[in-house]
């Protein structure tokens, strides 16, 4: 065959394998929906699954009202927690870490970023279940909380970067002081990115599991009480796709409809959001 | 150089800044007189805005860089270290090339000196329609005070920032280059307004533009880069002298376009 | 225009322009503040160090470093060894990259520079991203119930007719595995290899590109002599970050992978990873060494973890600063 042909050739294939490549990449993601809507769809539709706890293996029936309260509870105060120090220590770094202890703590929080979510689970189980000896949603909040942190302080940060320069001149020239200035025109300016990047963490907090195993715990009753073992969406899945019962595999799939549900909202919002100051 | 017979009210007196060991001004004397419109021009790099920003310490923002000499308002030194430069930047307020309200309603962005100065409601929304009247705004506005300001269109979003400078009640205000971004209509009615506020405030206006610093200027300041690439003040005096009978060559050159 | 009402508001009293002497400037007050929420995760990250260790202490001082090479795990007589956990993190991990570098590296090929089907660019760097979003816990759950199967029923034979004179494909295959764990782990490191690698591609100057292809190259051809060369760092430090994402994942990895302290070279055969151990047998654990060294093999995964995070970080930092040009 002659050389350029050859060359076209590859050419070609190598255009078709970057498509294939692509499309298998996408593939996941599609077929994950699909199972999930199709095996969720029935848990989700099931009188109970809503506002029952779990019953006891083998009685047919039972919900995940427990582990959605948890979730919330979880999650929530988690939220309470990692929400307005992530946002204070982005502002620190945007308005005053062009120096040492600003790269210093850009890159602590680069380091938790990439830690496993288990270790989080460690940290929230040494400091407070070995210290209160008994598992807590407390304990799980302070974990999730440690795991949220990085990533709002980041989203905090780059969204006060975004703001312009002209805006902060303004408002000193107007004879604003710097910390009017922050917190009166600069912070409002940036609150839409720094409400996504609170939505995004605390969506993936929501489905954080290992952090959960030995914090929460998990819990079959429906527990408000933050100084006990709760249960939690995730929980519910990791352990009832383990055990030989429909009803509650059923519901594991249910509970993982309502994750992604969940997800799929967050992210959405956020791109919304981000077109709409593109404009 | 300098005219001292009727009331000075920003008197710069042997200025050098330093971006670092960069010298941007060399031995800048100026004397702003009370309620008249003076205009600092010059070629592009010559230092107006960076003289322009030392009078009300904008320069501070910047790391790195000093300045000495004196810049009296009203007799006090506005670089001296026990400046109240909150205050300071009250009193001598400032324009910007580019507009920069807030993203934040039209009324916000006008009330927002007055809200950090702590006054009542009602003044403050006595004070906001009277500078939004002052900048001409109020009958283009008034009926959607609530909406965005970044709705409007350039000129009226820079005759905003106008208002909003307004509303802390200045003395001296500070132009720079406020036009270069602006349609020529717009220009104009900034050109008006600066007319109409002469009366009652003391403006120091930046501009590339000659025919319009001949135009709406009372007094002059012509600048230049000198061979160290600091800037100096090369002539001062009523623009009428310094436009028809300039005293130094340099000035000359450039009003007649020999060379910026 | 108007020149405003007859009264008008009076300016505030000129306090001069001495310094009020203000023993609480907000400014001060604010940046104090601010400093504080920036010691506090100074503080965090010192605490959580040391929450790391303590749980782990009873196995540290019982096996010390020999904790690492030993392959015995024995909970009946306390004798308890990392490796085949360290040795399932590893095999699992390569699996895992060898599936998703290629993969990973051709879509994000398409994605940073492909002309053709642009309009697809955007739902597809979306879809992609959403599997980045997806919860470990519900990808472990289709493994478990549709993977798995697939695998043993499917892949495995398949894999065991045609390669099987490589140990890798010999044994039995249940369908939970190192393999089916690999498959899941280059699932969920797919997003992040792809888009990493987006931006490291992105990053090449265009100018090199259209040199090349005003050489008359194809387009094949200058993503193999120039693109893929000058990204080469980039590129190794994404890969890095993506092993260092793949080591720590946990549940999805605990649902398939059979849970069996065992070093085989058969992929089709059951193990463990680091992490999974802890999941695995957290609630099992009686006793202090027991537990302790299931903490142990937290502190072993989060110090590779580090490690390997660094050295990607380090790649990458190079990488960025090799692309500005020279003055």
């Amino acid at each position: 065959m002659s050389r350029p042909l050859v060359r076209a050739l590859v050419d070609r294939l190598v255009g078709g394998l970057v498509v294939l490549c692509v499309s298998v990449a996408a593939i996941p993601v599609l077929v994950l929906f699909l199972f999930v809507l199709i095996n969720g769809l029935p848990g989700v539709l099931t009188p109970g699954f809503f506002t029952d706890p779990p019953y006891p293996q083998g009685v047919p029936g039972g919900g995940v009202a427990n582990a959605i309260i948890g979730t919330l509870e979880i999650v929530g105060i988690g939220s309470l927690l990692a929400v307005p120090v992530g946002a204070l220590i982005g502002i620190f770094l945007s308005e005053y870490g062009r120096n040492q202890v600003g790269n210093t703590v850009r890159f602590i929080s680069d380091v938790f970023t990439g830690l496993p979510s288990i270790a989080f689970g460690i940290f929230g189980y040494t400091v407070v279940v070995l210290t209160t000896h008994h598992f807590s949603a407390l304990s799980a909040s302070i974990a999730l909380a440690v795991l949220m942190l990085p990533v709002i302080l980041r989203a905090t940060e780059t969204a006060l970067v975004l703001v312009p320069n002209s805006l902060r001149e303004a408002g000193l020239a107007l004879g604003a002081p710097r910390w009017r200035v922050t917190l009166e025109i600069v912070v409002p300016a940036a609150l839409g990115g720094i409400v996504t990047g609170a939505l995004l963490a605390m969506a993936r907090a929501a489905g954080e599991t290992a952090p959960l195993l030995f914090t929460a715990f998990g819990n079959d009753i429906i527990q408000t009480n933050p100084l006990q073992p709760m249960g939690a969406l995730s929980l519910t899945i990791f352990r009832n796709a383990l055990v030989p019962y429909p009803n509650l595999q059923q519901q594991a799939w249910g509970a993982a409809l309502l994750l992604v549900a969940l997800v799929a909202a967050t992210n959405i919002l956020a791109r919304i959001y981000v077109r709409r100051i593109q404009r | 150089m300098r005219d001292v017979d009727a009331e000075t009210k920003l008197d710069a007196r042997h200025v050098n800044f330093w971006y670092g060991d960069f010298q941007a001004l060399h031995d800048a004397s100026l004397a702003v007189q009370a309620r008249k419109i003076t205009a600092l021009i010059g070629p592009s790099g010559c230092g107006k805005t960076t003289f322009l920003r030392i009078f009300n310490r904008m320069h501070d923002l910047v790391p790195g860089t000093k300045a000495s000499g004196e810049v009296l308002l009203d007799g006090h030194n506005v670089l001296s270290p026990d400046t109240d430069v909150i205050n300071l930047r009250r009193q001598v307020g400032m324009l910007f090339q580019r507009a920069n309200p807030f993203p934040k309603s039209i009324y916000d962005n006008v009330a927002y000196g007055p809200h950090i100065l702590g006054w009542s409601k009602q003044q403050t929304s006595q004070i906001v329609e009277e500078s939004l009247k002052d900048t001409g705004l109020w009958d283009e506005v008034k009926d959607r005070l609530r909406r965005s300001a970044l709705n409007l269109s350039g000129g009226q979003q820079q005759r905003l920032c106008l208002a909003r400078a307004l509303a802390v009640k200045p003395e001296v205000i500070l132009m720079d280059e406020p036009a270069s971004a602006l349609d020529p209509i717009a220009t104009l009615r900034i050109e008006e307004l600066m007319q109409e506020l002469k009366k009652r405030y003391t403006i120091v206006i930046v501009t590339h533009n000659m025919q319009q610093a001949s135009r709406v200027s009372d007094f002059t300041a012509f600048m230049l880069m000198n061979p160290t690439r600091a800037g100096e003040v090369i002539e001062f005096g009523p623009t009428d002298d310094i436009f028809n009978r300039p005293k130094d060559g340099r000035t000359e050159d450039y009003i007649t376009g020999r060379f910026g | 225009m108007s020149m405003g009402t007859a009264e008008r508001v009076a300016p505030p009293p000129l306090a001069g322009t001495s310094r009020r002497r203000r023993l609480i400037s907000g400014d001060r007050v604010f940046e104090v503040i601010a400093y504080g929420a920036a010691a506090l995760i100074l503080l965090i990250a010192v605490v959580f160090v040391i929450a790391l260790f303590i749980p782990a202490l009873p196995a540290i001082t019982k096996f010390g470093l020999g904790f690492f090479v030993s392959r015995t795990w024995d909970p009946v007589r306390t004798q308890f060894g990392a490796l085949p956990a360290i040795y399932g993190t590893l095999l699992t991990s390569a699996i895992a990259l060898v599936i998703a570098f290629p993969i990973g590296l051709g879509a994000a090929l398409f994605l940073a520079e492909d002309a053709r089907l642009r309009f697809l660019r955007g739902p597809l760097s979306f879809a992609i991203e959403l599997l980045a979003g997806i919860p470990s816990v519900v990808i472990g759950l289709w493994a478990f119930f549709v993977l798995t199967p697939l695998m043993r029923d499917n892949v495995d034979p398949f894999l065991s007719h045609t390669l099987g004179f490589l140990p890798f494909f010999q044994g039995n295959a249940s369908g939970y595995g190192f393999l089916t764990a690999g498959v899941v782990l280059a699932i969920m490191v797919l997003p992040i290899m792809i888009a990493l690698s987006r931006d490291v591609i992105r990053a090449v100057p265009r100018a090199l590109r259209e040199a090349s292809l005003a050489l008359g190259a194809t387009n094949a051809e200058t993503i193999w002599a120039v693109i893929l060369p000058y990204a080469r760092v980039g590129i190794t430090g994404a890969v890095l970050l993506s092993l260092g994402r793949a080591l720590g994942e946990t549940i999805a990895v605990t649902m398939v992978i059979g849970n069996r302290p065992e070093i085989s070279t058969s992929l089709f055969a059951s193990g463990y990873t680091l992490p999974s151990v802890i999941a695995n047998e957290f609630t099992e654990a009686v006793g202090d060494v027991y537990l302790g060294s299931l903490f142990y093999l937290g502190v072993v995964l989060v110090l590779i973890t580090i490690a390997v995070n660094v050295v990607a970080r380090l790649l990458v930092w190079r990488f960025a600063a090799s692309e500005t040009p020279a003055p």
